[in-house]
């Protein structure tokens, strides 16, 4: 500036010196006197006649016909059309849960649930005016689905809350996903509910016929006639039902669709649908005719098979192993130029389907497709030719073997029956492994199995003999030149479907194992799912299992007339194998008959009727509670007898003489004493267990050991016995030389009681004209408990299946199952059968078949239970929820159950709601239920949602809080009182759920902050303090009420420079400083609803320098804000802190200045701070003449600087004597030292004990305004623009 | 001086806090009284020699012959306090009492009203008023 040149060239100091100069003159800028630092200046700153002529003229037409004369009737030759066939073709399925709620994971914060729905104190109780409540998502802490055939039933027992809930929440407010309980049919479900005070042996169990525990809505009858009735698991160990197993029940995702689908022929014939053709006696067209039916008794080849094995195309079945290479063919055969013997008929139909035959196998093949090929699996590992197929061309498909099994390789022109090779398909493998060690799995699974015929004549009406020629009403008709239509079929058949058990311990990569020798079965007949179970306990452990669908035809080929598991049904029945022992709803004894097999609907005429009605099969072969002791339990499975792995009777040899499982004979020479020392010797899966050496009675004589094996032994807890009769391997067996023995495995465990054997006893006919009919009946009784066991001795003759008889000493009914007419027939036209075992066989013969397996997997894995035996279940204080629901269509997700809690959990009361100080019952000592008017019990606990009272218990409760670490003695309780009559009073409630692990420092701190409260720690004992003013009845004081003074901050102490030190001042940073528009979220409760998340918007008006185009800033208090005026309140009070709060200080000072001073509260700092100016330097010259624009005076406080100083001195008072400045300040630059005094006031938010005695204080600042009231609470109605959401 | 800067001083009997940067709560409240325009006596050596005895009546004595006692401090209010060891005055100031406890070590330091044990609250007779 000009003058400041000047002030340079009077001087005489360059640029740089006067630069120097003011650089350093400012760094004195805001710097306080006598070396404190500086309090800075803070600037927050729609024919009736038409109708009537129509009418007329019909009847006019009617008349004038009738009035005609008719022509001579000729004779019209006979014709008869035969019934049709039709079945239900609507079904409204059945539907299971696709998805359950997860199980709560292991070490998942056990949820505390803070809530309680109630008016603002003093106001009418009216629902409307109600705040509070909250909604809570439950965790699943013990789950079982159980498979019940046409659906599921879960039961689930849900964590609500830790502690003790205020009151049992409505039946209205239960809720699943977000449809309310209440509106599900209460037929099919069971409710329940314990808050959570139970103790002793029934703790966390819901006990049945407890109104408490149960709610009447939900009338779902109970499983079974038990005390409990949750938890509740069946114990197979015991046949009981028990409330120690834990069991979790989880949907899984992934492999867990199985079965055989997409079929493709391997040589497999076509024939055209079944028709009636007559020849009339009269028939010029008796060529054709003939035609027409021999076409129609054509097998027509599919031209597709397995045609070749490593290169081989002989015939037969082969067994293939890893690595072999299977090749599909498609043959290149066009049909019209083979078969052109059927005249005008053709074969265009037959040439379209056998096409679409191969073009739909040639579309089904993919290089990398898992197929089934015979028992074996085997994967596409190429294509050769890279067209798609057409008639003229062959395409060949190559296979390699996965997994060994059997193959049936055949010329692509033969036609086998359906039922008869072993085809390709697609296989779907279920996996299932355990997430847990437990004892018990249990896989549900829903089936879908079916078989349907559409459009085929229904060849059951065939009138009179099958066969043409033969005497009968066809023969007749033909005589009569007439004709004879037959009715057609449209219905759903009957289907059974195949898989086997396969099971091994999780990880251990050893070979599967065959938890049985007979495949499952599961027979359907309609589109709707099945829901059946297989429960496997095991060893304690992981295990995994595995589903692998089993062929029909290899059924059909190995079962014929045997029996196998059927899956279906309310029995529960059970085998064991090796160390598994296994339950599931069915029969173990379901006979594959020929009938079983086949549907009647493919019988040409009438049914056959000459049955003997031998009774194969009864509904169920058991009945009571079979009482049971501990005993040897044999592990393996009988059906298993070739000696493998996992046979009862196992006797395998491994790859050398010490591998396998055997009893080998040691045979001991020389002389007669020394023989005496033979002896069996066991190997037991490739270790040896052991020997069997000397009999005792023939130790002395010196005999040798019996070589009969039929001995055991005990070894290592488990007894092995050997026995004869498994014949694999020959006595002159090269490796030993010895003879070997089968070996059987048992281990303790619950064996039935020894029973008492009715043995050939005669049913009693319930409803039946059979006769003969005779069982086996085994008793078991044992401490007043009995059941029984029966098995049939005799089937007899002249049962029908469907009839019912009594089992004697059971006296139960049963139903049998009788072996009805033999369908069975070789295939038409050689016999009256069109298509025996299409029941069951992979492959179709007419075009009219479909069936459940040719798109797609036919079962499911939809649920696994994991189930731990003896567990205790510790489930106290906590509140749960129990249920038991069924499935339906409507109700098909089970996503998460939960609750509308109206009553949080009990904590101490600290204050009633009218703010009184909270009291116990006076009659506790006779009544210790008894419960004041305010709902405070006995332990002076209630339920509450004011925050103080809510960090209070988690400071002191031991349980649900930081009791043990904080207690009572480390918490302020008066203060408390008082910050829970300030958040009472004031309606700032917390309704909310704390989930998650929280610091509880931090988590309270953060939350008080939301219910205007300081969070105080003062000598060592916390508090919640209000953090504004309040009048007497607690209400918030603000700057704008009538009683404003009320409004301002009563200070408790006085600063100044005077006793303060090492003063620091930190500012917000812009960011913090900038005006925003306030986002506040919270609740709007609807009781027993869902909760609406709204939103009050406020942002500063216009006039208060706020601005529309102010950035959004969210606070989300919808974590437990239940009053839309708590939030506008918040809102109100972050504007204007954001408005008004910019800075903050920390200082230290005497114990004595800061005795009265406590965290919350507020102090006043006083303050002078320097300036300097550059309008106020000035020069002194040489001669003491004083050059400035500013009036210096004698005493004057300057800053100066004379040319070679390192620092600028000051402030000093000029000195002027004689209008000249004194010697000292001469031939120097100087600049006015200006003094401002601050006076603020500040909030504490610490005091700490420093360095040498002092105390530090950090405080924020409390800008006032004009009235002295806390500016931060002055929300005059003009100075906020408000959104707010409708209520 | 403003009472501000009076904050912080150091104890010292018979120190003129304008003159040696200490004070007393006899010269503190004079010099508070002072900067409201109120007149107050100049401490004597006979209320020292009283003081250093322990005879603290002298407070009482002078506050009766200075002012008249009110129940509500204000400004130019005296208060006479007890402490543990004796008597001393605190002075009000800014909603509050200036005081300084008499014992080596202590300083001025400004209490909430409710803070101090103030027996008797004495204000000035009009004709202690400047401009009275």
């Amino acid at each position: 500036m000009p003058q400041e040149i000047e002030l340079c060239e009077l001087l005489g100091i360059t640029e740089e010196e006067y630069w120097f100069f003011v650089a350093k003159t400012e760094s004195y800028n805001g710097q306080r006197a006598e070396a404190y630092d500086l309090v800075p200046d803070i600037q927050a700153t729609g024919w009736e006649p038409w109708l009537i002529q129509l009418v007329v003229g019909v009847a006019l037409t009617v008349v004038s016909y009738l009035m005609t004369p008719k022509p001579k009737q000729p004779k019209t030759p006979p014709s008869l059309k035969t019934a049709d066939a039709s079945g239900t073709k609507r079904f409204s399925p059945q539907t299971g849960f696709d998805s359950v709620q997860d199980l709560a994971e292991l070490g998942t914060t056990i949820p505390l649930v803070f809530a309680k729905r109630r008016h603002m104190p003093g106001t009418w109780m009216t629902t409307r005016d109600m705040f509070g409540g909250v909604r809570v998502n439950t965790k699943l802490i013990w789950s079982q689905l159980l498979s019940l055939g046409k659906g599921q039933q879960l039961k689930g027992i849900f964590m609500l809350s830790s502690g003790t809930l205020g009151a049992r929440p409505d039946f209205a407010g239960y809720a699943i996903g977000d449809t309310l309980l209440e509106n599900y049919t209460n037929g099919k479900l069971a409710l329940y509910f314990l808050s959570g005070e139970r103790t002793g042996n029934n703790s966390g169990r819901f006990l049945k016929g407890s109104s408490l525990d149960q709610y009447e809505e939900g009338t779902l009858s109970d499983e079974v006639d038990t005390a409990i009735a949750l938890p509740l698991a069946y114990d197979d160990d015991n046949n009981v039902y028990t409330d120690r197993f834990f069991s979790g029940t989880r949907s899984p995702n992934t492999q867990i669709q199985f079965g055989v689908y997409d079929p493709l022929p391997n040589s497999m014939k076509f024939m055209l649908p079944y028709e009636l053709v007559l020849k009339p006696k009269d028939t010029k067209n008796g060529g054709d005719i003939d035609k027409k039916r021999t076409k129609l008794n054509t097998r027509f080849p599919r031209y597709a098979s397995v045609h070749e094995l490593n290169g081989s195309q002989s015939h037969g079945r082969f067994n293939v192993s890893k690595g072999d290479t299977i090749r599909y063919t498609l043959g290149d055969q066009i049909v019209d130029t083979i078969y052109k013997d059927f005249g005008q008929w053709g074969v265009e139909d037959v040439k379209s389907s056998v096409n679409a035959t191969r073009e739909s196998a040639d579309d089904s093949i993919a290089i990398g497709e898992q197929f089934m090929i015979g028992t074996s699996l085997a994967i596409c590992k190429n294509i050769a030719q890279d067209y798609l197929w057409k008639e003229g061309v062959y395409k060949d498909f190559d296979f390699e073997v996965t997994e060994p099994g059997a193959i049936d390789v055949r010329g692509i022109t033969n036609k086998h029956n359906s039922f008869e090779l072993l085809i390709p398909q697609k296989c779907a493998i279920a996996t299932v492994s355990n997430n847990k060690s437990c004892n018990v799995t249990e896989i549900g699974i829903k089936s879908t199995v079916w078989k349907q015929i559409t459009g085929f004549s229904n060849v059951n009406s065939h009138p009179g003999d099958w066969e043409y020629g033969k005497d009968g009403v066809v023969k007749n008709y033909e005589n009569d030149n007439g004709s004879i239509s037959l009715g057609s079929v449209n219905k759903y058949i009957k289907r059974l479907s195949f898989f086997h058990l396969f099971a091994r311990e999780l990880g251990s990569n050893s070979s599967w194992i065959e938890l049985g020798g007979q495949p499952f079965c599961v027979q359907g007949r309609t589109p709707q799912p099945q829901y059946n179970f297989i429960r496997i306990n095991h060893p304690f452990g992981q295990y995994e299992f595995r589903l692998v669908p089993y062929p029909g035809n290899k059924v059909k080929e190995q079962f014929l007339n045997k029996k196998v598991k059927r899956l279906g049904g309310p029995n529960t029945v059970g085998y064991s194998h090796d160390q598994f022992d296994i339950r599931f709803n069915g029969s173990l004894d379901y006979q594959l008959v020929g009938n079983v097999l086949s549907n009647e609907e493919w019988y040409l005429s009438d049914l056959p009727t000459d049955t003997n009605g031998v009774a194969l099969d009864l509904n169920k072969f058991t009945s009571g509670v079979i009482p049971t002791q501990e005993g040897w339990v044999e592990t393996g499975d009988p059906n298993i007898t070739n000696g493998a792995q996992g046979a009862r009777k196992e006797l395998w040899t491994g790859d050398d003489w010490d591998k396998g499982t055997k009893g080998y004979w040691q045979e001991a020479s020389g002389k007669r004493q020394n023989r005496r020392y033979s002896r069996w010797q066991i190997l037991w899966r490739g270790s040896f267990i052991g020997e069997i050496t000397h009999d005792p009675s023939q130790q002395s004589s010196g005999l040798p050991f019996t070589l009969t094996p039929d001995v055991c032994t005990v070894i290592g807890g488990y007894r092995y016995c050997l026995s004869s009769g498994v014949d694999i391997l020959n006595l002159s067996d090269d490796k030993k030389g010895a003879g070997y023995a089968a070996v059987t495995r048992s281990e303790r465990g619950q064996v039935p009681v020894n029973p008492t054997t009715y043995t050939n006893q005669s049913v009693t006919n319930v409803k039946s004209s059979g006769s003969g009919l005779k069982v086996d009946v085994f008793v078991y009784s044992k401490s007043g408990q009995t059941g029984y066991k029966w098995t049939i001795v005799n089937g007899g003759t002249g049962y029908e299946t469907g009839d019912t008889v009594t089992i004697p000493h059971a006296n139960v009914t049963v139903t049998l199952f009788s072996d009805s007419a033999n369908l069975i027939t070789e295939p038409w036209p050689g016999g009256q059968n069109l298509n025996p075992f299409d029941a069951v066989s992979d492959y179709i013969t007419f075009d009219a078949e479909r069936s459940s397996h040719l798109d797609g997997p036919e079962h499911e894995v939809t649920y696994v239970n994991e189930q731990i035996e003896d567990s205790d279940q510790p489930y106290t204080n906590l509140a749960l929820a129990g249920l038991r629901m069924n499935s339906s269509k409507e109700w098909s997700s089970f996503s998460q159950l939960s609750v509308y809690i109206k009553r949080g959990i009990k904590v101490e009361r600290l204050i009633y709601d009218s703010g009184e100080d909270a009291t116990k019952p006076t009659n506790c000592a006779t009544d210790p239920d008894a419960v004041t008017w305010g709902g405070i019990d006995c332990e002076g606990k209630g339920t509450t949602n004011l925050f103080p009272e809510i960090a209070y218990a988690l400071l002191t409760d031991p349980i649900i809080g930081a009791g043990k670490l904080i207690g009572e003695v480390s918490v302020d309780k008066e203060s408390m009182k008082e910050a829970a009559r300030f958040c009472n009073a004031n309606g700032f409630f917390w309704d909310g759920v704390i989930t998650e692990n929280q610091n509880l420092r931090e988590f309270i701190y953060q939350q008080a902050s939301y219910c205007f409260l300081d969070f105080t720690i003062i000598g060592g004992r916390f508090a919640l303090v209000p953090a504004v003013p309040y009048h007497d009845d607690y209400v918030m004081a603000r700057a704008e009420d009538e009683e404003h003074e009320r409004a301002k901050p009563v200070i408790k102490a006085l600063f100044t420079d005077g006793n303060t030190k090492d003063l620091k001042v930190s500012f917000l940073s812009p960011e913090e400083r900038e005006l925003f528009q306030a986002k506040v979220l919270y609740r709007k409760e609807k009781e027993n609803g869902f909760t609406e998340t709204r939103v009050v918007e406020a942002r500063l008006s216009d006039s208060e320098g706020g601005s529309e185009d102010n950035p959004r800033e969210t606070f989300d208090l919808s974590n437990f804000c239940t009053r839309k005026e708590h939030a506008i309140q918040f809102a109100k009070f972050a504007l204007r802190v954001r408005q008004k709060v910019d800075h903050g200080i920390k200082f230290a000072t005497t114990p004595q200045a800061a005795m009265h001073l406590k965290p919350g509260q507020y102090f006043r700092f006083y303050s002078e701070s320097t300036h300097t100016s550059r309008f106020a330097n000035g020069v002194i010259t040489d001669d003491g003449i004083i050059q400035s624009q500013s009036i210096v005076v004698d005493g004057t406080s300057i800053y100066y600087w004379k040319p070679g100083d390192a620092e600028v001195t000051g402030p000093s008072p000029l000195v002027i004597e004689g209008d000249l400045a004194g010697s000292t300040f001469r031939g120097s630059v100087f600049t006015l030292a200006q003094t401002n005094t601050s006076d603020r006031v500040y909030k504490v938010e610490s005091i700490t004990y420093g360095e040498e005695g002092f105390v530090e204080i950090a405080g924020s600042h409390e800008p006032l305004n004009s009235l002295g009231a806390l500016a931060t609470l002055d929300w005059s109605g003009e100075d906020f623009n408000l959104i707010v959401d409708a209520d | 001086m403003t009472p501000f800067d009076f904050i912080g001083l150091p104890y010292r009997l018979g120190a003129n806090p304008e003159q040696h940067n200490a004070a007393d709560c006899l010269t503190l409240s004079k010099a508070v009284l002072k900067y409201y325009g109120i007149k107050s006596p100049c401490p004597t050596r006979d209320w020292y020699r009283r003081l250093r005895t322990n005879d603290y009546s002298i407070f009482r004595e002078q506050l009766e012959l200075w002012g008249i006692k009110t129940e509500r401090p204000n400004i130019g209010t005296v208060g006479l306090c007890r402490f543990n060891t004796g008597y001393g005055l605190a002075v009000y100031f800014e909603d509050g009492w200036l005081n300084i406890t008499s014992y080596e070590g202590s300083a001025v330091a400004w209490n909430p009203l409710e803070a101090l044990p103030i027996e008797e609250f004495y204000c000035p007779k009009k004709l202690n008023y400047v401009n009275s």
